[in-house]
């Protein structure tokens, strides 16, 4: 390290911060190989890359999480080496990670001014803490109370106020790491007028997403990183969406979207005037081989139909039919036998078992298929674990490595090997692309199409409309828990679908 | 097919389970041991040594049967608290369990018919066992159907199982048991090794193929892991885990009933190190408090490693407070030394390690 330090630092006349050759390496694995890149000030700079391509190697350098092992970050002319996130905070590189890690009971402004609280008499001066907090969001241009609740906010309003908080002080560089995973076109809308603000006061806002459309909307430049190399760097109005993918993957787009085949078999699942938690009398049926949307805003239900078909929450009344048996009750141990899989949004709490290796989760489900009398035939299960994984395409291709080190795409994919250790007729898949990036997305629909094409039946519960639109044969609008829309063919289009999401029933005004 | 091995072998160093080679070294040996089982067998080898230097009694056939036969109630004792454990419960109740089995076990032979020792003895080992199973059940049933903190049904039914006992035989030891009893299964020796040791192996092996061979067992890994997610996958929770604590607790009877014919004597004070002394074995033997994971092989070395430091303190003529503040300070240090290993092995990458065979022929195309 020291040899890199006496070289006179180089930064392109202009930037912000720089890396220089920088290289990291894991226990000798290469996650960062000689990348160089500038960023500009009042620029929002894309990062871009599959998970694993090293963007949050890079950023964890420049946020003091990681030390490289070789290369060198310029911060102003200055070589620096952030040894903390404090210590990288201090010198001005501000970072916002992906889940907001507010203290829910705590308010806005106590979040705001946490560990630092404006002191008079050795008591917390509550007005003085107010008003800092009050300037510290309107700063960004935000207009959230700082005396609310944290656990209150939407998702985007803690983004906001972890931005706030983050901007405390002088920052000069300003880093978003998957700012709008979760969060609904309304909610991006508000945290992109925040980052604007901030560009234009001049701070190199550095920028990770997987999502194509906010790409163009917010960035200047771009670089794309594969496999802990750069790929290239350069203005996003010199490339299409197309040369993106394929730079980002090494691979030709051969459409993200498979094209399925729609050949319906008969009724594998059937609601019939459902009602449960947030569910107020839905029909719908799926037909083996059939793809079926359904869509909706976040909370508008949807979920909770995945949920009821799955047995993890209770039908109060209707009927729900699986391969024309009565599925009105019982536990998801119980569907699994009937033939039904549900694969859960939040594969961190309801999918994965950390504790154990990525062929034991996938293994779960069908122990009894490999088992007599109680006894695993590890053999076999070890064979057919693997086989399934491997045809996931699971990377790196370690079944026995633990959950954790895996990246979110290749989590999915552990939990998606459940229904494909055996036979399953009625896939149900919530929300299975979320923070997942466009190769392992593309695995997961390809996924999906050849269980369509085996005769299974799958209802895709998706918030992402383009995926709603392009891979399901029909698909449904919830909204305010009833299906407020059934399309299919050339009415199965964003502009038709999008207007029925915000559907009202009840008589007062939806808030 | 051939396609898209192609252009798979086209992106990047990784296709999917083939065997890239991450440098091998003795250094990443050591460390690849060092995740699976921790500190506590390099532990042991120092530990073994250091006595064997200091005090050549601790190796002579003497000191290494006693070894064997004071290993066997703990190794026991800390596989069944391992059950617990795995399944994200304690069990504080097995000092209880131990000590309410041994005076059921010396009561019932007292009071069965003399003139048939065998009867007695075997109506005796019976209630014991029974025993055991009450206790698991009613643990288990307040832990997994009604949710209360195993901590606190433990500490409850581990408390009044000790009552029980006391009450039972009014606080006095209970003697007068067939000799036969304590000449088969206290002092005896099966194929040459003591027979409460014979009893550990039975255990360790069934305890194994339990947790590695069986539905049950992986399952019992799932539900202490993420409860959640192993219920969505199909798991019946509360039968895993009932099945797994009641075993757990049936293991700690057994013991108490090995104890008795060791002793010759019903005793209702001879549990009560047990529970912390088994939590200190598992958590040494690297099986976690959070659930989920542990080997027997780390609970058996965990209790070894607290009858040997024990057994050759003893030997040295170390004081017994002193031998209790070195534990305790080696438990914390396995603890510290744990957190390292977990850290590594939760944050480590996903490498494709050297003994993953590939089973396609992949491998000609990956460089």
């Amino acid at each position: 390290m020291n040899a890199v330090m006496t070289d006179h630092p180089v930064q392109a006349p202009g930037a912000t911060i720089s890396v220089t050759a920088l290289t990291k390496r894991f226990q000798g694995f290469p996650a960062l190989q000689d990348v160089t890149i500038d960023f500009l000030p009042g620029e929002v700079h894309v990062l871009f890359g599959e998970n694993g391509a090293g963007k949050s190697t890079l950023i964890g350098v420049l946020a003091g999480i990681h030390r490289p092992d070789g290369g060198t970050v310029i911060l102003q002319g200055q070589a620096i080496q952030p040894t903390s996130p404090r210590h990288a905070r201090q010198l001005g590189i501000a970072a916002v990670f992906q889940e907001p890690a507010l203290v829910p009971q705590l308010t806005v402004a106590e979040n705001l001014t946490l560990g630092r609280e404006p002191m008079s008499l050795g008591l917390v001066d509550k007005r003085a803490r107010q008003a800092a907090a009050a300037q510290a969001l309107q700063r960004i241009g935000s207009n959230i109370d700082p005396a609310a609740h944290a656990r209150d906010l939407s998702r985007a309003e803690q983004q906001i106020v972890e931005i706030a908080r983050s901007l405390q002080g002088e920052a000069k560089v300003l880093i978003l790491d998957e700012p709008t995973a979760s969060l609904t076109d309304e909610e991006t809308n508000q945290l992109f007028t925040v980052v604007e603000t901030l560009r234009r006061e001049g701070i190199a806002i550095i920028y990770i997403t997987h999502r194509m459309s906010e790409i163009r909307r917010i960035g200047e430049r771009i670089s794309v990183l594969r496999d802990g190399t750069l790929i290239r760097t350069c203005p996003l109005e010199h490339v299409t969406d197309d040369d993106l993918v394929t730079l980002m993957t090494g691979r030709q787009v051969g459409a993200l979207f498979p094209e399925i085949p729609h050949r319906p078999g008969s009724t594998a699942l059937e609601l019939h005037q459902v009602h449960g938690k947030g569910v107020h009398g839905v029909d719908l049926c799926v037909r083996k081989g059939e793809v079926v949307g359904l869509t909706g805003l976040i909370g508008s239900g949807k979920a909770e139909i995945g949920r009821l078909c799955f047995g993890l929450s209770r039908t109060l009344s209707g009927g729900i039919h699986i391969n024309g048996q009565d599925a009105r009750s019982g536990s998801p141990a119980e569907r699994l036998r009937q033939g039904v899989i549900y694969y859960p949004a939040d594969r961190k709490h309801d999918g994965l078992i950390f504790s154990r290796s990525a062929r034991e989760n996938v293994s779960l489900s069908a122990l009894d298929k490999w088992a007599r009398s109680g006894f695993i035939n590890r053999r076999r299960e070890k064979l057919e674990a693997e086989a399934v994984l491997r045809r996931l395409s699971l990377r790196p291709g370690n079944p026995d490595a633990l959950p954790t080190s895996f990246s979110g795409g290749n989590q999915q994919k552990i939990v998606l090997g459940r229904g494909f250790t055996r036979p399953y007729d009625i896939h149900i898949f919530d929300e299975p692309t979320t923070g997942v990036d466009v190769g392992a997305r593309a695995e997961i629909y390809q996924a999906i199409q050849e269980l369509a094409e085996s005769g299974a039946a799958v209802l895709l519960i998706s918030s992402d409309l383009p995926e709603v639109v392009n891979l399901v044969h029909r698909a449904y609008v919830v909204a305010e828990g009833r299906i407020a829309g059934e399309f299919s063919g050339s009415d199965l289009n964003e502009a038709t679908i999008l207007p029925v999401f915000f559907t009202q029933y009840d008589k007062e005004p939806a808030n | 097919m051939q396609t898209k091995t192609a252009t798979r072998a086209a992106r990047g160093p990784a296709p999917a389970l083939a065997p890239s080679s991450p440098p091998f070294n003795i250094g990443n040996l050591v460390r690849q041991q060092f995740i699976a089982y921790g500190i506590l067998p390099l532990l042991l080898i120092v530990l073994i040594i250091t006595f064997a230097v200091v005090e050549p009694r601790f190796i002579s056939q003497t000191n290494i049967i006693n070894v064997a036969r004071q290993v066997s109630f703990l190794g026991i004792i800390a596989i069944a608290q391992m059950l617990y454990l795995i399944t994200r419960n304690y069990d504080l109740s097995n000092g209880g369990t131990v000590a309410l089995s041994s005076i059921t076990c010396a009561t019932v032979m007292v009071s069965a018919p003399q003139e048939n020792p065998a009867l007695a003895i075997l109506l005796g080992c019976l209630a014991a066992l029974l025993i055991g199973l009450i206790v698991g059940i009613i643990n288990a049933v307040l832990i997994a159907v009604f949710k209360v903190s195993s901590f606190m049904v433990t500490l409850g039914t581990g408390f009044a199982a000790t009552g029980v006992a006391l009450l039972f035989a009014g606080g006095v030891p209970v003697t007068g048991l067939p000799v036969e009893f304590s000449r088969n299964f206290g002092t005896s020796l099966v194929m040459g090794i003591p027979f409460p040791t014979f009893m550990l192996i039975l255990v360790f092996v069934g305890a194994y193929v339990l947790l590695n061979w069986t539905r049950l067992g992986r399952q019992a890994y799932a539900v202490g892991g993420n409860e959640k997610a192993a219920y969505q996958a199909g798991v019946n929770v509360n039968r895993t885990l009932i099945a797994v604590m009641v075993m757990g607790s049936f293991l700690a009877a057994l013991v108490g009933v090995m104890i008795t014919a060791r002793v010759s004597t019903g005793e209702a004070n001879i549990g009560v190190q047990y529970p912390m002394e088994s939590i200190i074995a598992a958590v040494i033997g690297g099986i976690a408090l959070a659930g989920g994971e542990g080997r027997v092989s780390g609970a058996f070395m965990g209790a070894l490693f607290i009858v040997l430091l024990n057994n050759g303190m003893d030997l040295i003529r170390v004081q017994g407070y002193v031998q209790d503040i070195l534990l305790g300070a080696l438990l914390i240090l396995a603890l510290l030394v744990d957190r390292v290993r977990t850290k590594i092995r939760v944050t480590a990458p996903a490498t494709n390690l050297p003994i993953q065979v590939p089973l396609t022929s992949d491998k000609g195309e990956n460089k």
